[in-house]
């Protein structure tokens, strides 16, 4: 009898050890913010849309929920834009179009804005769209019952909202921002259906409702999201070329984690298109007749890697730039890439306003200059090749997360081999509870991020100093200078002159050597050719009203 | 008999019990927070983090939270998930039949190929069969079922476009998951059928048999299989165990729906409320899967069924 019990303690055991390995597993799959569409090297050919047809599109995770209040996921922004439209929309070139906002008008103090709102607009349930549903949206955002979190960022420093009339909202700020515009063309602050988000609460994120050109069908978890054509739909903006009723009669994610499945999906027709392809099908579906390969780069800030100025020695100048000379990022990009993605210089991606061009190019690997830096502190190479000083090694502590998104930890481990060169030991340490690690302990030399976001507002978050009471940055830089600029920049109308001011920014962070900038994220979608039409916006984003499948 | 069952679902209910709480105090001691696991900790201001903590009941002293858990799981209120804030209860009870009916498939594919090789492969020791079923055996319990998966649909998906790579409706979408899964357990299964079919055919009353003029296929089955089946029953039960543990790589790697996919989602995500309720609904079904094997012990083998009043 003993021996048949085994099992009901053996699930235990199970139970104990999958929970133990897979938590802290913590995804850090969040990006707040947006991504830009540089090009898609799709084959769009032209011919006359064809009405109807169902588009099923695999993504790689899942929506958290469909209600962009409270979403916290870049993957439910893809979401998102079929179902809901956003007040303003950003174009590919960069610059702020209408959408459910008409006009705009910026107070002369900066802290309100006025805008004119489309009129004839309906919520898919029926219920007009109008100033007061632009109002119940900001302010639940900022009513903290709502639980908001990555909107509430993006609505800072949103105050209150005045009806002026149906039609005419104006909006308060705290203080004067110039990402705020901007900010409103983000997918996490489209505008829900005020009668619906009441009377559904806290579901919802299950049963959305907006104004956008798809209305919701069904959510079964884990499996698929369907969409259908909203056929009332005649309020297109922005990039979308068809501005009525979509093609498609219907638009289905579908959700498949695992990438060989997804890809393969495509492959053998399951579904039209699969979104995050890996550098080696990338490179395979270019050259494939059968299928179509779009490729975006993101915008915002690269992947980049950060010092951390509390830990000596990083906290001297010449130290990091020993570093920044003794590591190669062209042989790493293109050795893990295939490439497929495009390295970083700066501390900003090209495509957003202000990026400095100036940058690229300018840094080369140079051992001899590395070797030399690191001579003038006094750091002496001992027997086994690390350099010593008053008795202490040379060592940089790498932190980087766990699962080994986009090849990161294959970065730590090729960067560790590059600065053995120069005496420098790197003890790479992967952890998959980054949230303590970096973000609670700050116990780290060089950790990595990244941020899709379309205003370069992005650096402060980044690079301006923090009061005792917030949140440190990656760095923990503080230097009234860079201050001084951000806080300019933040706030300055002149479009010359607030790139000029981000650009002041780039080259100090390139002169001080804070980062490492590695590369510029691709969103990647492979698609069979019978899809026609799929364009991204400039956040990178995928946009289903022009699309259409081709016999 | 009853008094058995009786004290063994005592038993499975402190396990029950017992693993709730451990998994409780795991999450609690484990570093990482749900909650910047849910947001961009670079651009969220703490205040915020704050807010969503003190909603969630986060912030909660370890003692509350857990009394709190239990009283209401006592009520039916299983809470709701920290991600997408759905009861849980619906949540899991929605995912329930695509797991069990993965775990039936894969069940069946384990039993009848594992029982079916070793059956054949120890009465035709040292033939092609008997080679075929080692290499089953040994491939079964070696491979990891991601690897097996991902081989399954390249073959019979992308190649021979003969079967879906993904989705959970229709027979059609369960044959590779259920293959890839069953698989493992027809390994264990393989070998251990035909050991003991090997041991029992040694054992004298066979030649008794043989020698009373019985034909040798009705021996096999009927005697030789019969005895050796049991030994073989404790390890089936154990290995539907295992299948239900392995459809969380299966769910994934097939993209079904299912609890094990939710389950590997939300410890990700450090969502206990949904980790706990699926740990309650798995342990559930542990317990019964093991009474119903110490039932069918009874059903073989009639010495058990005789002796069953005095356990």
């Amino acid at each position: 009898m003993k021996r048949r019990f085994k099992p009901a303690y053996a699930f235990g055991a199970f139970a104990l050890a999958l929970t133990t390995v897979l938590a802290g597993c913590g995804s850090s799959s969040n990006s707040a913010a947006t991504a830009q569409a540089a090009s898609g090297s799709g084959t769009a050919t032209a011919s006359a849309p064809v009405q109807g047809g169902e588009f099923t599109y695999a993504l790689a995770t899942s929506p958290d929920t469909l209600d962009p209040r409270r979403s916290g996921l870049a993957v439910s922004v893809r979401v998102f834009g079929a179902l809901y439209d956003t007040l303003l929309v950003r174009n590919a070139d960069g610059s702020l179009g209408p959408s459910l906002a008409t006009e705009w008008e910026q107070s002369d103090d900066g802290l309100s804005y006025t805008l004119k709102l489309k009129e004839g607009v309906k919520f898919q349930d029926g219920t007009p769209f109008n100033a007061e549903a632009v109002k119940y949206n900001f302010d639940s955002i900022i009513d903290p019952e709502t639980k908001a979190a990555n909107a509430l960022a993006l609505l800072r420093p949103y105050k209150s909202s005045e009806v002026v009339d149906e039609y005419t909202i104006k909006l308060n700020l705290e203080t004067a921002s110039q990402a705020f515009l901007g900010n409103l063309s983000q997918g996490m602050l489209s505008i829900v259906s005020p009668t619906a988000a009441k009377e559904k609460g806290e579901d919802f994120g299950k049963n959305p409702i907006g104004t956008g050109p798809f209305k919701f069908l069904s959510w079964s978890e884990n499996a698929e999201i369907v969409l259908e054509r909203n056929p009332d739909y005649a309020w297109g903006s922005g990039e979308a070329k068809n501005t009525g009723a979509a093609y498609l009669d219907r638009l289905t994610f579908k959700i498949v984690p695992e990438e060989a499945t997804r890809i393969g999906g495509v492959q053998s027709g399951q579904v039209l298109a699969a979104e995050t392809v890996p550098p080696q099908n990338i490179v395979a579906l270019e050259s494939d007749p059968n299928a179509q390969l779009f490729k975006t780069n993101t915008i915002g800030l690269p992947y980049t890697l950060f010092f951390n100025l509390e830990k000596k020695p990083w906290d001297e100048l010449k130290a990091r730039q020993a570093v920044q000379s003794a590591v190669d990022v062209d042989t790493i990009v293109k050795t893990l890439y295939l490439g497929t993605y495009e390295r970083a210089w700066s501390s900003l991606t090209p495509g957003i306003l202000g990026y400095d061009e100036s940058l690229e190019g300018k840094i080369a690997p140079n051992l001899e200059k590395a070797n030399a830096l690191l001579d003038e502190l006094g750091w002496v190479k001992g027997a086994d090749g690390i350099r010593e000083k008053e008795g202490q090694r040379l060592t940089l502590h790498y932190v980087d997360g766990s699962p080994n998104r986009e090849k990161r930890n294959d970065i730590a481990a090729m960067i560790r081999e590059q600065l053995k060169a120069i005496g420098v030991e790197t003890e790479v340490e992967i952890t998959q509870d980054i949230a303590t690690a970096v973000y609670q302990n700050w116990d780290y030399d060089l950790y990595g991020n990244s941020q899709v976001n379309s205003d370069p507002n992005a650096l402060s978050a980044f690079y301006h100093s923090t009061k005792e009471s917030e949140r440190r940055t990656l760095n923990g830089l503080s230097d009234p200078e860079v201050d001084k600029w951000l806080e300019e920049a933040g706030v300055e109308k002149d479009e010359a002159k607030r790139t000029e001011l981000y650009k002041k920014v780039q080259r100090y962070i390139s002169d001080q050597a804070l980062i490492l900038p590695i590369y510029v994220f691709p969103y990647t979608v492979a698609a069979a050719k019978s899809v026609q039409g799929l364009t991204f916006d400039p956040f990178g984003y995928p946009i289903f009203n022009d699309v259409y499948l081709s016999k | 008999m009853l008094q058995a069952i009786g004290s063994r679902l005592f038993s499975s209910l402190l396990v029950i019990v017992g693993s709730l709480a451990l998994v409780f105090c795991i999450f609690y001691l484990l570093p990482g927070d749900p909650v910047l696991s849910m947001v961009d900790p670079t651009t969220v201001s703490p205040e915020v983090i704050e807010n969503l903590r003190e909603q969630l009941g986060l912030n909660r002293p370890f003692h509350e939270r857990l009394l709190a858990y239990f009283g209401d799981m006592l009520t039916g209120d299983f809470g709701r998930s920290l991600v997408g804030s759905e009861p849980v209860l619906p949540k899991i009870l929605h995912q329930v039949p695509s797991t069990l009916l993965l775990t039936a498939a894969s069940a069946l594919v384990a039993i009848v190929v594992g029982v079916t090789l070793g059956v054949l492969s120890a009465v035709r020791k040292g033939g092609i069969i008997d080679l075929s079923a080692r290499i089953v055996g040994l491939f079964g319990i070696s491979m990891p079922t991601f690897w097996s998966g991902i081989l399954l649909i390249l073959i019979f998906s992308v190649q021979l476009k003969w079967l879906p790579a993904m989705g959970s409706d229709g027979f059609e979408t369960l044959i590779l998951p259920a293959l890839a899964l069953g698989f493992v357990g027809a390994g264990s299964i393989v070998r251990m059928v035909r050991g003991s079919m090997l041991d029992v055919l040694n054992e004298p009353f066979v030649t008794t048999l043989r020698a009373k003029g019985l034909r040798e296929r009705l021996i096999q089955i009927k005697h030789v299989l019969r005895n050796a089946l049991i030994p073989a029953v404790t390890l089936i039960g154990m290995q539907i165990g295992d299948m239900l543990a392995g459809t969380v790589i299966i769910e994934t790697v097939f993209s079904r729906q299912g609890i094990g996919r939710i389950l590997a989602d939300a410890i990700m995500a450090k969502d206990l409320p949904v980790v706990q309720g699926i740990v309650f609904f798995t342990a559930i079904v542990y317990v019964g899967i093991n009474l119903l094997v110490d039932l069918s012990y009874a059903a073989i083998d009639p010495r058990i069924r005789r002796k069953g009043a005095r356990t």
